[in-house]
């Protein structure tokens, strides 16, 4: 099979989500008080704090998820599940970016997770599903 | 996944041995476009730095140096890796396991020792040296393949 552009496209899409997942682990500080009123205190201000750890651990999960699909060649030359993957990854990383350097409120992190890192993640697993249980592989 | 040591196709009384490492050559493939990805945003974060950031002289000109020699170490790596993968030589793989210390030294420049270190340069080279050392190990295990007697 002829490798087209995809393949590439789809990696460094990945790659770049995972690096700026791992950088809003050090800078989500100023997220955080975002979504805080303007006098809080310290449970509030921790509540919010384990709410950003668990879900950028869980988005980091998922891209590993999707990581071992992909290079483990699973879903690798599959247009469909590339494509949607290439799209839903390029939204995530420009939308993170707007999240860093504008200081959106932490609860804007869940709309992100949900539409860019937990959709693909989620029909990367029904292709693993296909593969291996109805023999849908290429 | 792996293809190598295994007989594929059996005619005529041939066997055909395929020895070349699957795994390996997905990573180099793949370690080809991060390094490009990598050059180009090491590439901006000294334009980043050279605005924000005061330096002393001749201190920037020598890193940006830095970094596309490495550019040019990693395209030869990479080059002979693939070269000695897919033609089953150890000459290549030799050579490229050789030119990766250079490498892996250039990645920890840029995490430990550069005059201003930023979280995007820890996580970019950290991916880097990641994929050097899988591909150090592979590169051994794949040498030790292909400096097997020729099966017949």
């Amino acid at each position: 099979m002829r490798i087209s552009g995809i393949v590439p496209a789809r990696f460094l899409t990945i790659v770049a989500h995972v690096i700026i997942l791992i950088i809003l682990f050090w800078a989500k500080d100023d997220n955080i008080k975002q979504c805080l009123p303007s006098t809080y205190t310290q449970s509030e201000y921790d509540s919010k704090d384990t709410e950003m750890i668990i879900g950028l651990s869980v988005g980091l999960g998922l891209m590993l998820i999707e990581l071992i699909g992909f290079i483990g060649g699973i879903s690798m030359f599959m247009p469909f599940q590339s494509m949607l993957s290439v799209a839903c990854h390029a939204g995530a990383v420009i939308a993170l970016f707007f999240f860093l350097f504008e200081f959106w409120p932490c609860s804007y992190y869940w709309y992100i997770f949900g539409f860019c890192s937990a959709l693909p993640a989620v029909t990367e697993m029904m292709v693993w599903l296909g593969v291996g249980f109805f023999h849908k592989g290429l | 996944m792996a293809t190598t040591g295994q007989p594929q196709r059996q005619n005529k009384g041939r066997v055909q041995v395929v020895r070349s490492s699957l795994p390996y050559q997905v990573l180099l493939y793949l370690n080809g476009w991060y390094f490009a990805f990598f050059f180009l945003c090491e590439i901006l974060i000294y334009v980043y730095k050279n605005e924000t950031l005061p330096y002393a002289d001749n201190v920037l000109p020598a890193e940006v140096i830095l970094v596309f020699i490495l550019a040019g170490i990693e395209a030869l790596r990479l080059f002979f890796a693939q070269k000695g993968n897919l033609t089953e030589r150890i000459v290549g793989v030799v050579i490229s396991i050789l030119l990766s210390i250079p490498a892996v030294l250039g990645a920890l420049y840029l995490i430990l020792w550069q005059t201003y270190v930023l979280r995007v340069d820890v996580i970019l080279a950290a991916i880097q040296a990641a994929f050097i050392g899988l591909e150090l190990v592979f590169g051994i295990v794949s040498m030790i393949n292909f400096a097997r007697a020729t099966p017949y």
